[in-house]
């Protein structure tokens, strides 16, 4: 037998189809209106566990989105700074060209140079290029000018006051990206290579040679040896005198005795005694000494001390040593060092010392207004055939630049191409949230209609049934 | 045959079918009552009389009674299913309110650690923009918020169990005393043999009920009394009533019997499920986001207490925490660091201090190590005091404050040591002599007192002092300890010299700088003792310019040690050909060496790995006068968690997700955040130790991180929310199922009780005829006698 049914159990029936009918609807009308099928974890507890961690990748993602434009924005002004460089440096060449042309006037040469002083400042303006106002190429010392013009005795040169830091930021998912630019290695590009010594037109080489190891100079220096006295290993009866000596580094001296005469490296011996007298050496140096008489031992050899300065005399280095390799002559200006190679150093004098491939921008623009400057009165034909050298040194260091921009423009391009990466990843994975999150609208409507359908089929049965009883038939 | 017997057997119909047509009424009337049993008459034929010849002669009917239709089995089901069903209701109503608050996906937390972290990673753009600073500030108070909100909510949810557990007890006890009463009445009613059905229905009305709210167990006695049992106990016994008790101890809410103390064991009903949640599901959940908020704040607070804020090194600082009296000696911070009662537990370990000196931006560091078993907060304070430039003391709240000496500041970050080489024993002006090796040293073969003159100075003839070493000024003259030796050596040195510990070696180091400055050490009596120390005998001289030794970067090793640098030879840094830089590890073992010869630009920066970059300007060093320094590279700077415990310059304050809080001092500040380790404006390395953050997974978490932690909570109350619904779906539709059936069985069908009614009015009118009949025959036999 089947089970008996009764009205209260048809009411019932209906009242829970009716409910049921009901949720299902309120359900769907949610998921449709808000787009999403997972409102509430419990909508589907495993969806909601993957939809948690694909919005925090989705922002991050978007956050990622935001520093690749940053780093873009950073890396292009770096680059728009660095090609307003390099066109300076055009100029500069455009002008050290004219420059080394003969037929210019000094005046021509000196308005010259006071153009090339204006670009070095823009120059350092550049360096010192800002983005908001935060230094773009101080490395992570973004509050303090980067570049600073120094004035030396007799030198300019510019100083980075900067670190080399990164300040990195990431970009793509596990790829960082520098978002600042440590000047040094932009404006700074050095590739060291052997110091030279050249000696003044017309002089005669001072005979120091440069070591070519562990020099920290940049640009152009003066080395100048001058004569520092005698070494204590001359004999007692002589002592400098006070005329020109341009003879430095150990001295032979033949004393002979009747009549008592002093000759000193191989030179014409001078009567003694003797005071200041000009003794010449057999290489043509000359010596100023005081002779009193001849001293015990009649031949030997003595040592005319010499100092050495990079800046001026300002500060010495004096040698007394003259078997030594290498002299760490220390400039007191910057403290950069030169070691020079002092075996062959016999002549007072200066050099003109070069530190080959440490013409940076700056140092190049240095060198060339102080050339055209000449405050040292040079001849014209000595400025223009250094101009003339400074040359390739100018394209050395538009290079350097073009290097730099070089360098910007592919970490740019790199960023970007990371970008769109990061893009792509962004909408994969706002397709896969949607696969996971979002309502099948087209499916939630026709499930809304089948459940409209049911609803109304369950309520009209409804109705039906629960009018119907036996009352209605009897009488 | 008599006509009476007619008459009565008619009446008897009558009577049947005015029953019949009654009970059909009243079941018709309680056809909606919730409970009632339909009811029918019991019919049947009259005892027959016999007749002769055995015959026998039916005398009407019957009414045996009024039953109810009844299925006991089906009742206790039922009742059971009740109880199931309500805990399913409780289930669903609190995890759905839990998911509710959880606020996930959109506006709960984990768009909070989104933001927070979204921010630090915008402010790593531009570490010094105040905007910036502010909006990590802000997003990290809204996590806080967040946790405190949650924890506030649970905390209610919680505490409103205990209201609504006794809501629902008095309820049972209210149906417990109707169940009694009931008792009562229906023994009595059926004593006199009749059935109680109404009664009855009522009764187990009452009993399903009850049943929805906790379960019973329910006995019928022969008397028709039903005895109710909760856990064992009995609720109802006959008509006497023990009501349930609800009482709030330590461990939540309990239930018990009548003056019983002992709690009952529910596991059934509505009130069940309370309780299963104050005990189990909602302090699981609580302790999920207290343990996510108490490692957030512990990691958090370990990188920013090393961290470097905008403004440099701390003038002055004091802990957020006080170390609490707990002896009860009425001085606070004289116990242990482990019975400080401090909000984090402290390790044993070492915390590095750095003092910077802010003029010229020299770091000096120093390792304290650390264990809580036995140091106490006044010992630590002692330690940090004893640091050159500081001053340290602990307040009568036992908080740790620390100050600095004017143009001086400190800090606990990792950061290294931009000027290592401080006490200029690595080519400095002055000459100095060092041991060629690390200590101990063993001079025991030597005759004690060692006597060594110390030559110093540059005029001719320089100065000479002698250190005596005697035998009582070390503990074992086997191993004799480099800072064993600097104390000796300091003691009789006077003006001439001074002597420490650089890197586990003893240097020497002459009061006077400059080329022409001279150091020399002779062993007077002829010993060996310098041949053991690894000491020149050599005249040494100092230099004008001395070696610069700079170091840059951010040290990304992992573990904390030392860095020994020595020369491989004397040379010229720059110049001399085959000059290299050894760099040894805190035990001696060579971890690399570096070329600073002919090769080597001075000035140029060398990378020495693991982040640390090094440069060397111009000059001349000497392995032979043992030229070192030493350099502390650090990973973590407190590896004890102290200052994290202390809360010294903390992220977070608090440690629970009820009292989490951004330090106030950010707030009002926000230049305070610690977003890098060095001192440059832009330093962001201490907020990319914050961003590897997000990617760790930290032990303490099941090796999850911070994010993943929270998901798998959201992801828990989802599926139990989910697994709530679906169980009360489940149970629901099975109480339905037993409803119908028991609808089948007792339930009242209008249409059989009209069908009933019709049938009985029938047999009514039936009967009345055949009565009437009978007296038309009665009526034919008397008037045959007339």
């Amino acid at each position: 037998m089947s089970l008996r049914v009764t009205q209260a159990s048809l009411y019932d029936r209906a009242y829970r189809d009716i409910q049921r009918g009901l949720n299902n609807y309120a359900r769907l009308q949610h998921e449709v209106a808000t787009g999403r099928r997972i409102n509430r974890p419990s909508d589907d507890p495993s969806g909601a566990l993957r939809v948690i961690p694909l919005e925090n990748e989705l922002r991050h993602l978007s956050q990622l989105g935001d520093n690749v434009a940053l780093a873009r924005e950073t890396l292009d002004t770096g680059a728009a700074a660095l090609e307003d460089a390099s066109g300076l440096m055009a100029r500069a060449r455009e002008l050290a060209t004219q420059a080394a042309n003969g037929t210019i006037s000094p005046g021509d040469r000196r308005s010259i140079s006071a153009e090339i002083d204006q670009m070095l400042q823009q120059v350092v303006g550049i360096g010192n290029s800002r983005r908001g106002d935060r230094y773009l190429f101080g490395g992570t010392i973004t509050d303090e000018a980067p570049f600073a013009i120094v004035q030396g005795a007799g030198r300019t040169r510019v100083e980075y006051r900067g670190n080399r830091d990164s300040l990195s930021i990431e970009v793509a998912p596990g790829v960082d990206t520098q978002l600042n630019i440590p000047g040094d290695g932009i404006f700074l590009q050095r590739q060291r290579g052997a110091t030279t010594f050249t000696p003044p037109d017309g002089a005669a080489a001072t005979g120091a040679r440069p070591t070519g190891r562990g020099d920290t100079g940049v640009g152009f220096q003066d080395l100048t040896v001058a004569f520092a006295g005698l070494h204590t290993d001359t004999p007692g009866t002589i002592t400098a005198g006070n005329g020109t000596t341009n003879a430095v580094g150990p001295l032979s001296y033949t004393f002979t005795t009747s009549p008592a005469a002093l000759s000193v490296g191989g030179g014409p011996p001078l009567l003694l005694p003797i005071t200041d007298g000009a003794f010449t050496t057999a290489d043509g140096r000359t010596i100023s000494l005081t002779v009193s008489g001849p001293p015990a031992q009649l031949t030997g050899t003595f040592t005319a001390r010499a100092s050495l300065s990079t800046d001026g005399g300002r500060s010495v280095r004096v040698i007394s040593d003259f078997s030594d390799a290498a002299v760490a002559v220390r400039n007191g200006e910057d403290g950069s060092v030169l070691n020079i190679d002092v075996r062959d150093l016999a002549r007072t004098g200066s050099e003109q010392v070069k530190y080959v491939g440490t013409f940076d921008i700056f140092t190049t623009l240095i060198a060339l207004r102080d050339l055209l400057r000449n405050s040292d009165e040079l001849p014209d034909a000595v400025v223009q055939q250094r101009i003339t050298q400074l040359l390739p040194e100018v394209d050395n260091a538009h290079d350097a630049v073009l290097d730099g921009l070089r360098e910007l423009g592919f970490r740019s391009s790199s960023t970007s191409a990371l970008g769109n990466r990061v893009t792509s990843m962004r909408i994969a994975r706002a397709e896969s949230l949607s696969l996971v999150q979002d309502t099948d609208l087209a499916e939630a409507i026709l499930a809304m209609q089948r459940q409209d359908m049911s609803y109304q089929a369950a309520l009209q049965v409804g109705a039906r049934v629960i009018q119907t009883s036996l009352q209605g038939f009897l009488r | 045959m008599s006509f009476g017997f007619g008459l009565g057997a008619g009446l008897k119909a009558l009577n049947a079918a005015r029953l019949g047509l009654q009970t059909a009424g009243n079941n018709v009337a309680n056809a909606n009552t919730p409970g009632y049993s339909r009811q029918r008459v019991d019919l049947s034929a009259a005892l027959p009389f016999g007749l002769a010849r055995g015959l026998q002669m039916g005398s009407g009917v019957d009414v045996n009674g009024i039953t109810r239709l009844i299925d006991d089995g089906l009742e206790r089901r039922l009742r059971l299913q009740s109880a199931l069903v309500g805990a399913a209701e409780v289930d669903m109503r609190r995890f759905d309110e839990i998911e509710g608050m959880l606020a996930e996906p959109d506006g709960g937390l984990s768009d909070g650690l989104a933001d927070l972290f979204g921010s630090i990673s915008r402010l790593q753009s531009d570490p010094a923009d105040r905007a910036l600073r502010g909006g990590v500030v802000q997003s990290a108070g809204q996590i806080a918020q967040g946790f405190q909100l949650l924890s506030r909510r649970f905390g209610d949810l919680q505490g409103s169990t205990f209201a609504e557990v006794n809501g629902l007890v008095r309820t049972v006890n209210e149906r417990a005393q109707a169940i009694a009463a009931l008792n009562r009445e229906i023994v009595a009613i059926e004593a006199t043999g009749a059935r109680a059905n109404d009664l009855r229905d009522t009764r187990a009305q009452h009993l399903k009920e009850i049943g929805k709210l906790i379960d019973t167990n329910a006995i019928e006695r022969s008397s028709g009394s039903v005895d109710l049992l909760v856990g064992g106990n009995l609720l109802v016994a006959g008509d006497r009533v023990s009501p349930l008790t609800t009482n709030r101890g330590t461990e939540g809410t309990s239930v018990m019997v009548g003056g019983t103390r002992s709690p009952i064991s529910i596991r059934n009903g509505r009130i069940a499920a309370l309780l299963r949640q104050e005990q189990k599901d909602l302090p699981g959940i609580k302790d999920h986001i207290d343990r996510l908020a108490n490692n957030m704040i512990l990691e958090f607070n370990r990188l920013h207490t090393t961290g470097m804020p905008r403004s440099g090194p701390f003038q002055a600082l004091t802990s957020a925490y006080g170390a609490k009296d707990t002896n009860g000696n009425g001085i606070a911070g004289d116990e242990p660091l482990a019975q400080s009662g401090l909000p984090f537990p402290i390790g044993q370990g070492e915390l590095y201090v750095a003092v910077t000196n802010r003029s010229t931006g020299a770091l000096e560091r120093t390792r304290i190590a650390l264990d809580p078993a036995t140091a106490s907060l006044r010992d630590l304070a002692a330690q940090i005091d004893g640091i050159d430039r500081l001053s340290a003391s602990v307040d009568p709240t036992g908080r740790l404050r620390i100050q600095a000496d004017e143009g001086y500041g400190f800090d606990f970050s990792p950061r290294l040591t931009p000027m290592p080489d401080s006490f200029g024993s690595f080519g400095g002006t002055n000459p100095t002599i060092g041991t060629s090796s690390s200590g101990p040293f063993d001079l025991s073969g030597q005759t004690f007192p060692i006597s060594l003159a110390i030559t110093t100075g540059t005029a001719i003839p320089p100065v000479v002092t002698t250190v005596t070493l005697d035998a009582n000024e070390f503990v074992n003259p086997a191993a004799v300890t480099v800072d064993e030796l600097v104390t000796a050596f300091n003691r009789d040195l006077g003006t001439a010299a001074t002597a420490t510990n650089i890197g586990g070696r003893l240097q020497l180091r002459a009061n006077f700088g400059g080329a022409a400055a001279q150091l020399s050490v002779a062993q007077g009596g002829g010993g060996t003792a310098l041949a053991v120390l690894g000491m020149t005998g050599a005249t040494v001289t100092g230099q004008d310019v001395p070696v610069r030794v700079a170091v840059e970067g951010v040290f990304t090793g992992s573990s904390n040690g030392r860095l020994v640098f020595e020369p491989t030879g004397d040379g010229t840094i720059g110049v001399t050909p085959g000059l290299g830089l050894r760099v040894l590890d805190e035990r001696g073992n060579l971890v690399t060496t570096v070329d600073i010869g002919s090769g080597y630009e001075p000035g140029e920066q060398i990378d020495l790995g693991n982040g640390v970059r090094i440069s060397l300007s111009a000059g001349s060093v000497s392995a032979s006068a043992g030229n070192a320094f030493a350099m502390d590279v650090v990973a973590d700077s407190d590896t004890t968690d102290v200052l994290v415990g202390l809360g010294m310059n903390s992220f977070f304050l608090g440690s629970t997700a009820a009292d989490i809080a951004v330090n106030p001092d950010l707030v009002a500040n926000p230049d305070r955040m610690a977003a890098g380790l060095g001192t440059a404006s832009a330093d962001a390395s201490n907020l990319a130790r914050f961003m590897a953050l997000r990617n760790g997974r930290i032990a303490e978490l099941d090796a999850n991180t911070i994010e993943d932690f929270y998901a798998d909570l959201v992801g828990e109350v989802g599926f139990k929310t989910s697994g709530a619904r679906a169980t009360l779906a489940a149970q629901d539709q099975l109480l339905a199922h037993l409803e119908a059936e028991r609808e089948a069985v007792s339930g009242v069908n209008i249409d059989e009780e009209m069908v009933d009614m019709v049938r009985f009015q029938q047999s009514y009118d039936a009967a009345a005829r055949f009565i009437a009949v009978m007296q038309q025959i009665s009526e034919t036999l008397i008037n045959l006698g007339r």
